[in-house]
């Protein structure tokens, strides 16, 4: 997933290249769906870093949770990411709200707005 | 600012002198508030003005017409006058006196707070002379002056007048060593006009028919991108146009057979969130220049080879694809460029941060540097050795140095328009190449910079002009998110008020305010996916509450 700069474009500009960004690594989205998961972030004006990833890659979960096959896929590309940053300070945070979609995927619970966190 | 000093500023409490000074100078802008002031420069294109100009104008105009010492000081100096008068299209009959409660009205609505930074450094003046050495004194008037100078040349009326008067206070066989954001050189008693006047008499840009059509960057058209540019980013039309029209000459000098100088490599200084980057990757994808942009410090000491910034390079080229004269004519954006600043008694990074600054200098210099890239054959996967030129490229160095600034507003560095008034008119802060040296830039580095370039911090009125009307606003985002899940948002007033204030605390500039958006939107997302028909309605106890949430979360993760 590139997260290129895009903090001087118009929003459609923006959703538009974000949407290319999400179907590029999963492109059996549809892009209405990718352009939905693009709304979804705020305009992108920083160097990388992890918060962006989760952000981007729990709306693709979002928007996509009806189907839980696509997201426990989804779900594993995030752990996968996680697991590499080795002192985010934040780590407790997404753990906490990984624990929840872990649960939906288990049936336990509906998907898990970030609100609840 | 303090209630006492917001008190002083106050119509009701300004002394005789500075109310009649005041007053005539908010009829001249009456009388100009309205009027469309467009000149046509033959190189550069429509030269505007702001409304923010206006006032200033109308500040120098009434120098000239309110009786007294002021009046008396720049009598000799009235050809300027005639020209502000012709540069405005305005007639001496059309300043016609306002109503006294217009004038308290007009005063609080728009010069209390666009110049309240100039005023408030008059609270101890007793006098319009000395007032009017302050806003002489100020970044805005010098280029507003470079402006009309520039239209007076292009008028041939008086022409010789213009040069006897002009040729007092420039010193045309001064070489420029380089220029500021205000146009004055650095050191040296110059008129703004002198670096532009320089390109505009003596160099014509020549391009092979052949690419006249392709080049777009070297017709006048390409300045009608620049108000498009300015409206986009809300307090930050000056830094906008001053980085335009610098990265416009790099690319016409890299494009030009003729010898135009030296290209402007810039040092841009502001604090976070404040554009910089925003608005240098809008020109150049305008201009349709390849772009990158790196942070210094993503250079680590185990990590750099000096092949690392090569990588800049090798990116510019395949944004080109495989155009590599276009590619060598790129704009390299280095940000965080204050981080390679070191002292003599540093240990940490220290042998990484010169290397650093080794290798950008080299970089600056121009120089060839051979490249492996992919090959043309699609079919195979090949590599090419290419040599990149890096003597075109465009250097944009972002940093922030507020407390230097701040403490440099001390320094004494004269600026007018006038050789004998000049000597009246005080200090000026100017960024130089001293400025970086002193927090740790090497000499040969800092003296590569040759052009300085700065944001303006965001008020509070920033941020809500910034929701309200910019075209990047993070409402739009907000807006169109509900209205594609058949929804819709209502956010009254006084919600502008608590998001700009909730993004003015936070001090993260235009950030701030994406991530109150971020919040917001994180607050309202289960109704907008889940429902249809939903009112969200976003008043300030909303922007408190989900503010208050959200820190308090963060606080306890």
């Amino acid at each position: 997933m590139k997260f290129e700069y895009n903090g001087n474009l118009l929003e459609k500009g923006r959703v538009e290249q974000v949407a290319q960004e999400i179907l590029a690594l999963y492109p059996e989205i549809p892009l209405e769906q990718a352009k939905k998961m693009a709304m979804l972030e705020g305009a992108i004006s920083t160097d990388y870093n992890i918060d962006m990833a989760f952000v981007r890659y729990y709306n693709i979960m979002l928007i996509m949770k009806k189907d839980p096959s696509f997201v426990k896929r989804v779900f594993q590309d995030l752990i996968s990411i996680l697991e590499k940053q080795e002192k985010e300070k934040r780590m407790d945070y997404y753990k906490a709200v990984l624990l929840e979609i872990g649960n939906y995927l288990m049936g336990i619970r509906e998907f898990p707005y970030l609100k609840e966190f | 600012m303090s209630e006492e000093e917001r008190q002083q500023l106050q119509y009701d409490n300004l002394n005789n002198s500075m109310k009649t000074y005041v007053n005539k100078t908010m009829d001249i802008y009456h009388a100009i508030e309205n009027k469309k002031v467009v000149q046509e420069d033959e190189v550069f294109g429509p030269i505007s003005i702001m409304d923010m100009d206006k006032q200033y104008l109308s500040f120098l105009l009434a120098g000239y017409l309110v009786e007294g010492p002021l009046q008396k000081s720049l009598s000799s100096y009235s050809l300027l006058r005639d020209n502000y008068f012709h540069f405005l299209s305005l007639k001496p009959e059309e300043i016609v006196p306002l109503e006294d409660d217009q004038y308290k009205e007009l005063y609080q609505k728009k010069f209390i707070f666009d110049l309240k930074d100039v005023v408030k450094r008059s609270l101890d003046l007793q006098n319009s002379v000395e007032f009017y050495k302050k806003i002489i004194q100020e970044p805005r008037f010098s280029v507003i002056h470079h402006k009309i100078n520039e239209t007076l040349k292009l008028r041939d009326n008086g022409k010789k007048k213009t040069d006897d008067l002009l040729s007092k206070t420039i010193s045309k066989k001064e070489p420029l060593s380089f220029q500021t954001q205000k146009g004055v050189t650095f050191d040296r008693v110059v008129e703004a006009t002198t670096p532009l006047k320089t390109v505009v008499e003596e160099v014509e840009i020549e391009v092979p028919k052949e690419d006249r059509k392709k080049e777009f960057v070297m017709t006048k058209e390409v300045f009608d991108l620049l108000p498009g540019i300015e409206h986009k980013f809300v307090a930050q039309e000056q830094f906008a146009e001053a980085l335009f029209r610098n990265l416009v000459f790099n690319q016409r000098r890299a494009l030009s057979k003729e010898d135009m100088g030296a290209r402007s490599i810039i040092f841009v200084d502001g604090a976070s969130g404040t554009g910089k980057t925003a608005i240098t990757k809008e020109i150049a994808e305008k201009l349709g220049v390849p772009f990158k942009t790196t942070s210094i410090t993503s250079y680590s000491a185990t990590g750099y080879a000096g092949a690392d910034l090569t990588s800049l390079l090798v990116g510019l080229y395949q944004l080109s694809d495989g155009d590599l004269k276009k590619a060598e004519r790129g704009i390299i954006v280095l940000d965080e460029f204050d981080k390679i600043a070191y002292s003599s008694e540093e240990v940490n990074d220290l042998k990484m941060k010169k290397a650093v600054q080794q290798q950008l200098l080299d970089f600056m210099g121009g120089g060839k540097y051979e490249l492996s890239v992919k090959g043309e054959d699609k079919k195979k996967s090949t590599t090419k050795i290419i040599e990149f030129d890096t003597s075109s490229l465009t250097f944009v160095c972002l940093g922030a140095l507020t407390k230097l600034r701040e403490q440099a507003v001390q320094k004494k560095n004269p600026i007018g328009f006038g050789a004998e008034f000049r000597e009246e008119v005080g200090d000026h802060f100017e960024m130089s190449p001293q400025a970086l040296m002193d927090i740790g830039i090497e000499k040969e580095l800092a003296g590569r910079i040759n052009v300085y370039l700065y944001t303006e911090d965001y008020s509070k009125e920033n941020y809500v002009e910034m929701l309200k009307n910019s075209d990047i606003s993070p409402m739009i985002g907000l807006q169109n998110l509900l209205q594609a899940t058949g929804n819709s948002l209502l956010v009254n007033e006084d919600a502008y008020q608590a998001m700009a204030e909730e993004a003015y605390h936070l001090n993260m500039g235009a950030r701030g305010l994406q991530l109150v958006a971020n919040s917001l939107r994180n607050s309202f997302l289960d109704v907008a996916l889940e429902k249809t028909g939903q009112e969200i309605k976003i008043d300030r106890e909303m922007v408190d509450q989900v503010m208050n949430d959200t820190f308090d979360r963060k606080v306890r993760k």
